[in-house]
């Protein structure tokens, strides 16, 4: 039976919080994956395009760290996967509370226990003057998959605060997909992200494209800056948001590693004891002078060897195909005016006195059907001013949760399968 | 009716319609509540399914006046009955005004220009933006003067608040009631009994409800010569259990009267408390205590669990849970919310539950709990 | 075809096209010479035509085109409220139409600087450690970092024949005309006015709209109405001591006698001054919830005056408060309203 035991501070638990919710923006699980000097969470976003890993070092994150696997000796593990909703409904926010408040722990005890009939993932919230919440939550053994990234293929680096970053995620609109990351050419200086959705550029749909936002920010304001000029690489603004959000909350700088489009990029930043890796499938052009065909990346065999443990599927498909092409494809069916209501995020940059003022101008919503719709109009006659007849919605953006199943599509596999075999 | 127009069955003034929402906040989960004027104050009752009900006692000390005038004695109603006639209060009762009103629309009446908690941060409309001042703050979220009125059997209930150059009339409709029988508590022969602030419980109840559990367990007994108190719940994602310890140095609880004749939570300012309950009485110290409730419904208290100073939980002989919420309306000034549930029916599909007590008379604190064996999951 | 200027006031666009995307999406906006029209013409609810002088928001502007300078653009007033947010701390911001990939767009670009500031070094630092005071102040990092952002609002352009065709709502002279109380007391009040219909009507039939009619009425004597009627309750708001603005004589056809013939005119004869007579009231039947959008124009923070025509319509004027007085900037809502 394994021995998995550790302690953490309330300052150590709400990193745990933190980082689940940055994990559950890629996955409704999270892996789990427990060795003797360390600990790790894994998720995979359903399409498979976008890898997450948080290394939490045994002796320097947790208070107090003791696994023993069942087997494997040194090297054995012990895995399983959770619901990151089951995780976080013990996580949950103000774990740490400075004031000691209500909801405040004096310290988070977990364990695992393990036997024939049961899996318990088993938490212990101790809070100040006696109260104690004890959580014991299913789990499934599983087998850990790991994304290998291979650094030395990956020439092009920057590195940046997170705080900055995420300043320019805030002035993307709500609704886009796709980033480019674009080097300015030699001499400019310049980096542009941008935020966009693929075009729609039948008629009137075009007044419902979201907005395309360019951030210019110069090379100068990295900390490091060091890639091929005149690049573009499109991930996708929902992975980056996430990510940026997160290292933010530690107050951390971001690394990017990348080589280029179509080959995975990944994103990595820590502090004390906390590691995170994100490997993100990009596409976009390549306008570098290497269109010859890259040699197949080298794996060093001791990377190999973790990757005995990758059974599923060998490729990295390319990000989320866009929700847009979906919804162009479904415009002929009748439509709700729904306007999607973006939800405010409460972290936003923008969100500040003023914002909450304005908020109370917003007309109530009374949870009730709309019956000021535009679309009522939709099989009546034209008008003098057609167009103003529109349906009152956006194409509603689907969540990242609704595009698994057609992830696949959209974006046709540009890279030999020889090629990505080795990555994972 | 004309003579009855000028002695109104009730004239009440309040100078915080805040206050009044506050307590009938806490059972606003009915379309309708019964009301009950009576001399001493109003009564607002809500029941669900015969499972639970709810009442807020509005006190006629909540008001600056109140003035109630009883409608004359209808002939032939029951009150005439001997058994009554030695007894006032009942005799009274029978011939109280009672009728139903809309609740959400009374709250949303005494809202009506806003309820911003006056101790709270500046509220937004105070902020720097002049053009926005539209309630001053002697206007929006100060304490309205509120005034009810009843004129007689049949009349609406008149809600009339004033703000300023501002005033809102509502008439409610008022319904017959429908007459259901409370939920039997019997004081005389409690199985359990705790007071503990109410946020320690809301906290409780809002950590388990993330497990999405059916049922709520509540769990009683003496551990070594220590109360313990727990709550406990079960759903698809796993389980989760809320204990109350008291600190392992305080005192250990009074010695367990069997049968209580302190019914209620009342003790007024008692010293600052250290022990997570502050009263801790088991009708039976010997054997633990379990019983179960329909979680949703409990959670229909959280409202008052939150802004109660102290509850008083406490459980009959029957599994009966009542639960009563001390509620301070202003400093200094309290009054009382009242729930009762009733419990589920034991079945024994979960009785590993048992275990997570750990041994009754083992001193072990907490260690057991991780060994046992493990309620049901899904 | 050109048009180009910096937006000068970018709180009050902002705030601008936030009132009016909760009445409808799309807005027509013809930029001309000498003013900016905002109209939106929803399917039903209230329309407004909003006819605004180019300082209250625009300064060095310049617009051309074929048609006596006159463009008229159809413009998603979501995406536009999106970008203009994102230049509320900006130093400048700059509005022009452009074309991309043969596709008419507003740009917005927005400059904005912030201040240097460094984390301690990658990847580990201690940085859990003094987590609070993260180095704001740090000058030696490189100093001020100017950013620039790009917003691109798609845009259509409407020909001259698609918009010759809306015509601004006309109306009979008012029986009463009344400065209205502020807006927020107003939006609170009939908001719950329209919960408690709704919630009222839970149970209840009848369509939606007929279950969140609003009583409006006012009279001559600076008395306002607001009332709502359900199964369960029947609840009134009745405002006093507001004001009745006199007619001015130069902008009321008759002059003089043109006031001394006027609705309002006669409606003064009636009512009182504390709302309790029933008699004097102009009265409308609308939908809360339309009214509900009509109000979010109170976050301009204009006066606003409304002006009852008795069971036929309710006309709200919002005059923007512009710094030299000269140029007014009016809002126009024409509130639908129920016949009966």
């Amino acid at each position: 039976m394994v021995v998995l035991n550790f302690t953490l501070t309330p300052e150590a638990a709400s990193e745990i919080h933190d980082l689940l919710v940055c994990l559950g923006k890629f996955s409704d699980t999270v892996a789990i994956e427990a060795r003797r000097e360390r600990f790790t969470f894994t998720a995979l976003n359903s399409s498979k395009s976008a890898y997450a890993a948080a290394t939490l070092v045994g002796k320097q994150f947790f208070s107090t760290y003791e696994c023993v696997p069942t087997q494997g000796g040194p090297d054995g593990r012990f895995t399983c996967s959770i619901y990151t909703r089951a995780l976080l409904s013990v996580f949950k926010a103000r774990l740490h509370d400075p004031l000691g408040r209500d909801g405040a722990i004096s310290r988070c005890e977990v364990s695992v226990q393990e036997n024939a009939n049961t899996c318990r993932f088993i938490v212990k919230m101790v809070c100040n003057q006696g109260v104690i919440k004890t959580y014991k939550l299913t789990y499934e053994a599983v087998d850990v998959m790991h994304a290998l990234f291979d650094r030395n293929m990956a020439k092009n680096r920057w590195s940046m605060r997170a705080g900055g970053l995420r300043e320019y995620v805030e002035y993307f609109g709500t609704r886009t997909e796709m980033l480019d990351i674009f080097s300015g050419e030699e001499g400019d200086g310049r980096v542009v992200f941008k935020s966009f959705t693929e075009k729609i550029s039948n008629g009137k749909e075009v007044l419902k494209h979201p907005l395309v936002t360019a951030v210019a920010v110069n090379t100068s304001d990295f900390e490091e800056f060091n890639v091929q000029p005149g690049m573009h690489i499109i991930i996708s603004v929902k992975d980056f948001k996430a990510i940026v959000i997160h290292a933010d909350t530690l107050k951390t700088s971001v690394k990017a590693f990348y080589s280029q489009p179509t080959r995975p990029l990944q994103f990595s930043y820590g502090s004390d004891g906390l590691l995170c890796e994100f490997t993100l499938m990009t596409s976009g052009d390549y306008n570098g002078p290497a269109t010859a065909p890259t040699p197949a990346p080298q794996i060093p065999s001791r990377l190999a060897s973790r990757a005995q443990s990758a059974t599923d599927s060998r490729s990295m498909p390319p990000p989320t195909s866009p929700a847009s092409r979906r919804s162009a494809r479904r415009q002929a069916a009748p439509r709700k005016a729904s306007s999607p209501k973006p939800q405010p995020d409460p972290e936003s940059l923008f969100v500040n006195q003023d914002e909450e003022e304005d908020s109370r101008w917003e007309p109530l919503d009374h949870n009730e059907e709309e019956t000021l719709g535009w679309d009522a109009a939709a099989d009546r006659d034209a008008g003098s001013f057609p167009t103003f007849r529109d349906s009152g919605s956006f194409s509603k953006v689907e969540v990242a949760t609704t595009v698994g199943a057609d992830g696949m599509e959209g974006i046709a596999p540009s890279q030999r399968v020889s090629q990505v075999k080795g990555l994972w | 009716m004309d003579e009855e127009d000028e002695h109104p069955i009730l004239t009440a003034v309040s100078s915080s319609a805040r206050q009044l929402y506050l307590l009938l906040r806490c059972i606003n989960f009915s379309e309708k509540a019964h009301v009950q004027i009576s001399g001493e104050g109003l009564k607002f009752s809500v029941d669900e399914a015969s499972a639970m009900e709810g009442s807020a006692f509005l006190s006629k000390s909540l008001f600056t006046t109140y003035t109630f005038r009883a409608p004359p004695p209808e002939r032939n109603s029951q009150h005439q009955n001997s058994d009554s006639e030695d007894d006032p209060e009942e005799a009274e009762a029978h011939n109280l005004p009672t009728f139903q009103i809309s609740l959400p629309a009374l709250l949303e009446t005494l809202q009506i220009f806003g309820l911003t908690d006056p101790n709270t941060q500046k509220p937004p409309w105070a902020r720097d933006n002049p053009t926005s001042t539209a309630f001053s703050n002697n206007v929006l979220g100060m304490n309205n003067m509120c005034r009810i009125a009843y004129e007689a059997p049949g009349s609406p209930l008149t809600i009339v608040l004033t703000e300023a150059t501002i005033r809102t009339t509502c008439d409610l409709t008022t319904y017959e009631p429908a007459f259901s029988d409370e939920i039997p508590f019997d004081r005389q022969s409690l199985a359990f009994k705790t007071i503990m602030r109410g946020s320690w419980l809301f906290d409780a109840i809002s950590e388990l409800s993330s497990t999405s559990p059916e049922k709520l367990t509540l769990w009683a007994c003496m551990k070594g010569r220590k109360p313990y108190f727990a709550l406990s719940s079960s759903g698809t994602l796993g389980s989760a259990r809320v204990e109350f310890n008291n600190d392992p140095f305080d005192q250990s609880s009074r010695p367990p009267p069997a049968n209580s004749n302190n019914p209620s939570g009342t003790a007024a300012d008692p010293p600052l408390p250290t022990n997570l309950l502050e009263t801790f009485q088991l009708g039976d110290p010997t054997a633990p205590l379990r019983s179960s409730y329909k979680f949703s419904l409990i959670q229909r208290a959280a409202r008052a669990m939150s802004v109660a100073t102290k509850v008083s939980v406490r459980m009959d002989d029957q599994g009966v849970l009542s639960l009563q919420f001390m509620i301070e309306v202003e400093p200094g000034k309290v009054s009382f919310v009242d729930f009762r549930f009733v419990p589920l029916v034991d079945d024994d599909e979960d009785e590993g539950d048992e275990t997570m007590l750990g041994n009754g008379d083992a001193d072990s604190e907490e260690g057991g709990a991780t060994e046992d064996e493990d309620e049901d999951m899904l | 075809m050109r048009f180009k200027a910096s937006i000068q006031n970018i709180t009050t666009f902002t705030k601008l096209t936030a009132s009016l995307n909760s009445l409808g999406p799309l807005a027509w906006v013809k930029l001309s010479d000498d003013q900016v029209c905002f109209t939106i013409i929803p399917e039903q609810g209230t329309q407004v035509w909003a006819a605004l002088s180019i300082d209250t928001i625009f300064e060095t502007y310049t617009v051309q085109s074929a048609a006596n300078n006159v463009i008229n653009l159809e413009v998603p007033l979501g995406p536009l409220n999106r970008a203009l947010k994102s230049a509320l701390n900006a130093t400048s911001a700059q509005i022009r139409l452009t074309k991309k990939d043969n596709m008419p767009l507003l740009a917005l670009t927005i400059v904005t600087t912030s201040s240097s500031n460094t984390y301690s070094a990658f990847p580990t630092g201690g940085a859990n450690d003094d987590g609070f005071d993260a180095p704001f102040d740090d000058l030696g990092g490189g100093g001020n970092r100017e950013t620039i952002i790009t917003q691109e609002v798609p845009v259509r352009v409407l020909g001259p024949d698609v918009v010759s065709g809306l015509h601004e709502p006309q109306c009979r002279e008012p029986d009463v005309h009344i400065i209205l109380p502020p807006l927020m007391q107003l939006k609170s009040i009939s908001d719950r006015f329209t919960k408690l219909a709704l919630a009222g009507a839970r149970t209840g039939a009848g369509s939606s709209a007929a279950r969140t009619r609003l009583d409006m009425a006012a009279n001559m004597h600076g008395c306002l109405k607001m009332s709502i009627k359900t199964d369960a309750m029947s609840i009134s708001s009745v405002w006093t001591d507001l004001s009745n603005p006199e007619l001015d004589p130069s902008q009321v056809a008759g002059g003089t006698i043109g006031i001394a013939e006027h609705p309002s005119t006669r409606m003064k004869l009636l009512g009182s001054a504390d709302g309790r007579s029933d008699q004097g009231w102009a009265s409308v039947r609308i939908d809360g919830r339309d009214w509900g959008k009509v109000m979010s124009v109170g976050r301009l923070g204009g006066r606003v005056i409304a002006c009852f025509c008795h069971e036929h319509a309710l006309i709200l004027y919002v005059y923007l408060p512009t710094d030299n007085g000269e140029d007014e900037s009016v809002l126009t809502y024409y509130v639908s309203s129920y016949s009966a």
